[in-house]
């Protein structure tokens, strides 16, 4: 038994359900053109929309629950975040990579994962 | 019709060629080729010529200018609106506007030329001036009713098209033309500006004098009750210029009247302008819009709620109607104050209102038909017609604009001087009229320049305009005509464009390539990207007709063949449809009827039966449909429309021509080839299925094997290609010029290729093209080229570049400040004089290295030599040296044009393509004896890799290869014309049996050898000859590098652009491929080190990064003097802290200072938190 309706899937089954519903959806349409797509990839895009518990879309209006300004203002609608930054008095922790691109710091990814921790002489 | 090629098709006529390159002879060898520029040249011809039927246009544009009148004292002295009429009135008018040829030793716009010698367009390219001739008008005036005066007045110098019947190139040649210094087939239709070749270009504006019925919902927009419904006419008035009216439907039944003036729109109620024109009752009213259909109660109710509405202003008879229109459209209209106010009403009609036609009955029934059409697309009975599609479209000719802005410029100058005298009035001064002196005296005053203002639209495109000439775009009017090569130099004149207001539309409808086009409009040549389908191009056989021939004797004509006049109302048919020529309504006549007046008109116009019917007549019958367009039979005779030739079969003596318009060919049976005609319904057949492709899709061989859009692209690569601009290369003066040296005729070709010449300009070489996948330096559409090939001057390539030097230039008065020359001291110079001659000019032949010297002029007021260098980077090669002169010819030297000849070799990274689309970038020059050879030891001079074609499918490169390999081992050319062959007649048996006779495979591959190992290979390779474009884009034109570099001064971040050293943008997508693979550290080099990076002193305490400032230290050192301490963290101090405990230095990028101190002009903080290290 299946549906497209995302949102039925999760109000009924839950997350986990909604989660793979939406890898089979988005797989879906790039079978119907026989294009393959790791599943990684999917199953990253299906994670993004279903962290929080609930589903949400993949675009500017739902980045808003992103917790780093710095990295909301630099995907799209700058102004517009800014501006809630700064009516909020919100702080950024510099930890996602568009944040500390920002300040040039290294991203806290790959090699830039780990650091070394050295008793200042 | 392009006349069919009589000579052997299948020779490349080389003697001939030879024959005629001698001897030019006296008429032009390509008619082709003039025909493809005719309107150009025919509209512009017709401003200023007229023909036995018609007039020039710009008298009857004289005719149309209001009437303006000058008054010697002030308004308030005088009783408005008629009465008596203190003081004397002063009549101005034009006549006899006059272009003369253009002639050396202009003399300033206030006077008369004076005779001298004729100027021809070689030397205006070459001076870098505008072909230009004077421009006269005959000033007239006569005071009160006395004597009519006149004087001949300058206007400034016009620019003149080159080779239309004000050129002095006119009716030349080719052995006139290249006495001339012209190519031997110029064949004009363009402008010279400062040196330039501008074209206006063809703009697509909606069918002139055809009622179109749009559906539109913005409409609802326009105002409460206002409807999606209305329909429109673009009037043309007889000089060609045109006023668009449109009349609203309101959802309460009513209909308003849309007219623009000067740029604004009025909303009239209809009624009210139809009761202006003619006295008519209620009752007349009624029933020529009802039309005897009394029981169609959605009709009669609405024509009752607009008669009811018409009552509402309280007048009566016709002059009431008319005084109140002219009453409200007094100060718009700006007509001599002694009108009447039914005289300005009627001044308004003439203007405005359905300018076609002259007779206000005419105009009445006009407006009656409107409203029936309107009232038949608001019931649903019909339906709108397309505003997008061809069969509403006709084509603003050049001629036709450039008269037009002649024509609003001349009542400028009128109403300018009614201006001046109105102004005069006002500053009390006193205005005198009745002498000659004071009239001059006024005139001096203009700005009578028509000349400057017209070179202005052509040199920048812009239309500055106070009517807006009844077309809603302001620029773009003007195109360069780029002699990249030959094959773009003449599609600027064949290709149309949509509007620039279209461009800006989001919705894709207008750029869809629809049926009605067919024939009209190429399907294929048309850019891809954002100008697709607005852009198109003409398919050879389209013209457009320029001219109006008398019609008088047509009406009488339509009546003898069963169509009744209108002579009353009352007795009219509900059956029955209109009959309108050129947008007046002649007549009625059932629909039925009208079929058959139409069949009868095509064949009396196409067998000549009846001499008063032009060829290029356009008889769309729209026959009656449920809901399709609204019924009628529409004549054409005008000019601007699209026609085509297509064969009539109904002629008694065998086949004959007629020619089709977009309007008509919806309704005609036309057959595409012989097996399409159905007996008894077809009337006309295709000459050939070539004939919808325009001249450039047509030279793209066996195009009907390719996927469709290979063809286009190659319509856009045929454009970019390196090929023979012209061949009075020596007498052009071009900005930059892209010659190949190796270019020779193609074996494959098409027959219109001989029909338009190309010959005489080839674009590119037969080369040996093996489909391999050899070395792996051929992959992702890389090609490999024959090194040997590549010596032997295979697509060897030039540019010339003319570089303009005007020492004049940026001096405000005429006196001389420099001239070319060198010094004594710079003579002793030999790293100066191996350049430079005396006179300060480089030697002819000179190899100029980047920062050689190209120039030396002395400053007369310094006295100083200066020498100002070639900037390259490229090694050039002086050409030639042009010394210009001035105007007058008196002034010493002060330009110069050196033309610069940069050779161009193929290198690695230059740009290849075949005619299909298929476009490689050179990899390697590999050396002959490592390519590979085939049985008979023939080396391929270019290799590409098999991967090129499963997925682009143009299978008419294979042909083509095989075509060529056949026609080159029997010396003759192929013909490549598409849909030559079928299924049973297949391309590949035709030139495969040809090939097995020239000794090779029957499908065009072969056994070859690997030019390495001397084996063969294992698979055989398919080898034949393609003919090969070398395109314009250049790596030496391209490539970027920069390690360090300038910086920009806001942001500190590399700048961009190659001609600044700037860098590459390292922009998001980069930065998540870097940020996916992992490597942080790279990325932050990339981002920050290698960008902006920065050390900011930040104050730990308050965590701002703009408060630490330097302070001086006034502990030490002299007083006063700022004089920074050597350690920075001391001098800095925190403004906000007031103190420099917490300062840290840390790096970041600049650009987040930048944006700190941005936020902060805002009145937002941004603090961070630094942490100890």
């Amino acid at each position: 038994m299946t549906t497209n309706d995302i949102h039925a899937t999760l109000q009924t089954y839950g997350v986990e359900a909604a989660r793979s519903a939406i890898i089979n959806e988005v797989s879906g349409v790039f079978a119907a053109y026989s294009i393959g797509v790791d599943p990684r990839h999917i199953s990253l895009i299906a994670d993004y929309m279903t962290f929080e518990g609930g589903y949400k879309a993949f675009n500017r209006k739902c980045i808003a629950t992103n917790a780093s300004p710095l990295a909301k203002m630099s995907f799209e609608s700058t102004c517009k975040f800014l501006t809630d930054a700064t009516i909020y008095g919100d702080y950024d922790v510099l930890n996602n990579p568009s944040a500390r691109l920002v300040v040039g710091a290294p991203i806290l990814a790959g090699t830039g994962i780990c650091d070394v921790l050295q008793e200042a002489a | 019709m392009i006349a069919p090629n009589t000579t052997d098709a299948s020779t490349f006529q080389t003697l001939k060629w030879n024959q005629e390159a001698i001897n030019p002879g006296r008429q032009a060898a390509y008619p082709a080729l003039q025909a493809a520029v005719a309107p150009h040249l025919e509209s512009f011809n017709a401003i200023f010529e007229g023909s036995r039927d018609s007039p020039a246009l710009i008298d009857l544009a004289l005719n149309d200018l209001p009437e303006r009148v000058v008054y010697d004292l002030p308004p308030d002295s005088q009783t408005l609106g008629g009465g008596s009429q203190p003081g004397n009135r002063l009549s101005i008018w034009f006549e006899q506007v006059t272009l003369d040829r253009p002639r050396n030793f202009i003399a300033p716009s206030s006077q008369v030329t004076r005779p001298s010698e004729l100027s021809f367009p070689a030397e205006a390219r070459e001076r870098k001036v505008t072909y230009r001739g004077q421009l006269n008008v005959k000033f007239c005036w006569r005071v009160n009713d006395g004597p009519v005066n006149s004087d001949v007045r300058g206007l400034g110098s016009l620019p003149v098209m080159v080779r239309s019947n004000r050129c002095n190139l006119q009716n030349m040649g080719p052995a006139q033309l290249t006495k001339h210094r012209e190519e031997s087939e110029e064949a004009g239709g363009y402008f010279i500006m400062n040196g330039n070749e501008k074209i206006i270009r063809f703009l697509i504006v909606p069918r002139s004098n055809y009622i179109t019925a749009i559906y539109r919902p913005s409409f609802n927009k326009r105002g409460p009750t206002y409807s999606a419904y209305g329909v429109t006419i673009r009037c043309l008035r007889p000089d060609t210029t045109s006023s668009t009216i449109t009349v609203h439907y309101l959802t309460d039944g009513d209909l308003t009247l849309r007219l623009y003036f000067r740029k604004r729109e009025y909303l009239l109620p209809l009624m009210l302008v139809m009761r202006a024109l003619v006295e008519v009752s209620d009752k007349e009213l009624f029933l020529a819009i009802v039309q005897g259909d009394f029981d169609n109660t959605f009709l009669t109710d609405r024509v009752e709620l607009l008669l009811r509405s018409s009552k509402r202003l309280g007048l009566r008879t016709r002059l009431q109607y008319l005084q109140y229109l002219g009453a409200h459209f007094r100060v718009v209209l700006n007509l001599p104050r002694h009108y009447t106010d039914a005289q300005v009403g009627e001044e308004l009609i003439r203007q405005v209102i359905a300018v076609h036609l002259k007779d206000n009955r005419d105009k009445f029934n006009l407006l009656v038909a409107m409203v029936q059409k309107i009232y038949g697309i608001v019931s649903g009975e019909y339906a709108a017609d397309n505003g997008d599609s061809a069969n509403n479209h006709e084509i603003l000719l050049p001629g036709h604009l450039y008269l037009a802005m002649i024509k609003e410029r001349l009542d400028d100058i009128l109403s300018g001087f009614v201006e001046y005298a109105e102004m005069s009035h006002r500053r009390g001064e006193s205005v005198n009229i009745t002498n000659h002196k004071s009239i001059a005296r006024i005139w001096s005053k203009l700005s009578p320049d028509i000349g400057r203002r017209i070179s202005n639209f052509l040199a920048t495109g812009n239309l500055v305009s106070q009517s807006g000439l009844d077309l809603n775009q302001t620029a773009g009017f003007t195109i360069i005509a780029e002699k990249l090569n030959f094959l773009r130099y003449i599609s600027h004149f064949r290709c149309v464009h949509r509007g620039a207001f279209f461009a800006t539309m989001k919705t894709t409808s207008v750029r869809k390539l629809l049926p009605e086009s067919w024939g009209f409009m190429c399907p294929v040549h048309t850019p891809d990207g954002t100008p697709c389908g607005l852009l198109t191009h003409l398919s050879h056989t389209c013209r457009i007709t320029v001219g109006r021939p008398d019609t008088s004797e047509i009406p009488r004509l339509l009546v003898s063949l069963g169509m009744s006049q209108i002579f009353h109302r009352s007795v009219a048919n509900p059956a029955n449809v209109t009959v309108q020529l050129d947008g007046r309504v002649v007549g009625y006549c059932t629909s039925q009827m009208a079929a058959e007046i139409a069949r009868n008109l095509r064949h009396f116009k196409v067998t000549g039966a009846h001499p008063g019917l032009p060829l290029d007549m356009e008889i769309a019958y729209v026959p009656l449909s449920r809901g399709g367009q609204y019924p009628g039979l529409y004549l054409f005779t005008g000019s601007s429309r699209m026609i085509r030739p297509v064969k009539y079969l109904c002629a008694p003596e065998g086949d004959a021509t007629d020619l089709i318009g977009t309007m008509e060919q919806v309704y005609l049976d036309i057959a595409c080839m012989s097996e399409d005609v159905v007996p008894h319904v077809t009337t006309h057949m295709e000459f050939s299925p070539t004939h919808i492709l325009s001249i450039l899709a047509n030279m793209t061989p066996f195009s009907d094997f390719n996927q469709s859009p290979r063809n286009m692209y190659q319509c856009q690569m045929g454009k970019q290609t390196m090929g023979t601009p012209a061949q009075a290369l020596a007498y052009r003066a071009d900005n930059k010029l892209y010659r190949i040296q190796s270019g020779q005729s193609p074996i494959v070709r098409a027959k219109l290729h001989a029909d338009y010449g190309f010959d005489e300009f080839p674009n590119g070489t037969n080369a040996c093209v093996a489909v391999i996948s050899y070395t792996g330096y051929d992959m992702e559409d890389a090609m490999i080229l024959n090194k040997s090939a590549h010596e032997r001057g295979f697509k060897y390539g030039t540019v010339y570049k003319t570089e303009l030097i005007d020492l004049s230039e940026g001096s405000r008065n005429s006196t001389i400040m420099s001239r070319f020359g060198l010094d004594p001291l710079n003579l002793n110079r030999p790293e100066v004089t191996k350049y430079l001659d005396i006179d300060g000019l480089p030697h002819i032949g000179a190899r100029l290295p980047a920062g050689a010297p190209l120039y030396a002029f002395i400053n007369e007021t310094t006295n100083r030599n200066i020498v100002k260098t070639y900037k390259g980077p490229e090694e050039a090669v002086v050409d030639s040296v042009r010394l210009l002169g001035a105007d007058s010819g008196t002034v010493a030297l002060q330009k110069v044009a050196i033309v610069l000849r940069i050779p161009r070799p193929p290198v690695i990274g230059d740009k290849f393509s075949s005619r299909h689309g298929q476009k490689g970038v050179c990899s390697q020059k590999w050396p002959a004896i490592d390519m590979p050879f085939s049985e008979s030891g023939i080396q391929p001079d270019i290799i590409i890799n098999p991967h090129a074609f499963p997925s682009r499918m143009t299978i008419g490169m294979f042909v083509e290869s095989i075509a060529a390999k056949a026609g080159a081992m029997n010396g003759c050319t192929q013909d490549s014309t598409p849909f030559q062959f079928s299924e049973h007649h297949t391309a590949a048996d035709h030139f495969g049996e040809q090939l097995v006779q020239a000794g090779y495979n029957y499908h065009g591959n072969e056994p070859m050898y690997s030019g390495i190992t001397g084996e063969e290979f294992q698979a055989d390779i398919y080898f034949g000859v393609v003919y090969y474009q070398r395109l314009r884009h250049m790596v030496n034109d391209k490539f970027q590098v920069r390690s360090t570099g300038p910086i920009n001064p806001l942001t500190h971040q590399p700048v961009k652009g190659r001609k600044r050293a700037g860098g590459i943008r390292f922009g998001e997508m980069e930065r998540d491929a870097l940020i996916a693979h992992g490597v942080s550290y790279l990325l932050q080099d990339r981002l920050l080190n290698c960008s902006d990076y920065t050390m900011a002193q930040v104050c730990k305490l308050c965590g701002s990064v703009i408060s630490p400032v330097h302070v001086p230290d006034m502990t030490s050192g002299s007083r006063g003097a700022f004089r920074p301490r050597p350690s920075v963290k001391l001098s800095v101090k925190c403004q906000t802290c007031q103190t420099a405990k917490g300062i840290t230095v840390i790096s970041m990028p600049f650009v987040f200072r930048y944006l700190a101190a941005e936020l902060a002009s805002m009145n937002i903080r941004l603090t961070l938190k630094v942490g100890d290290v």
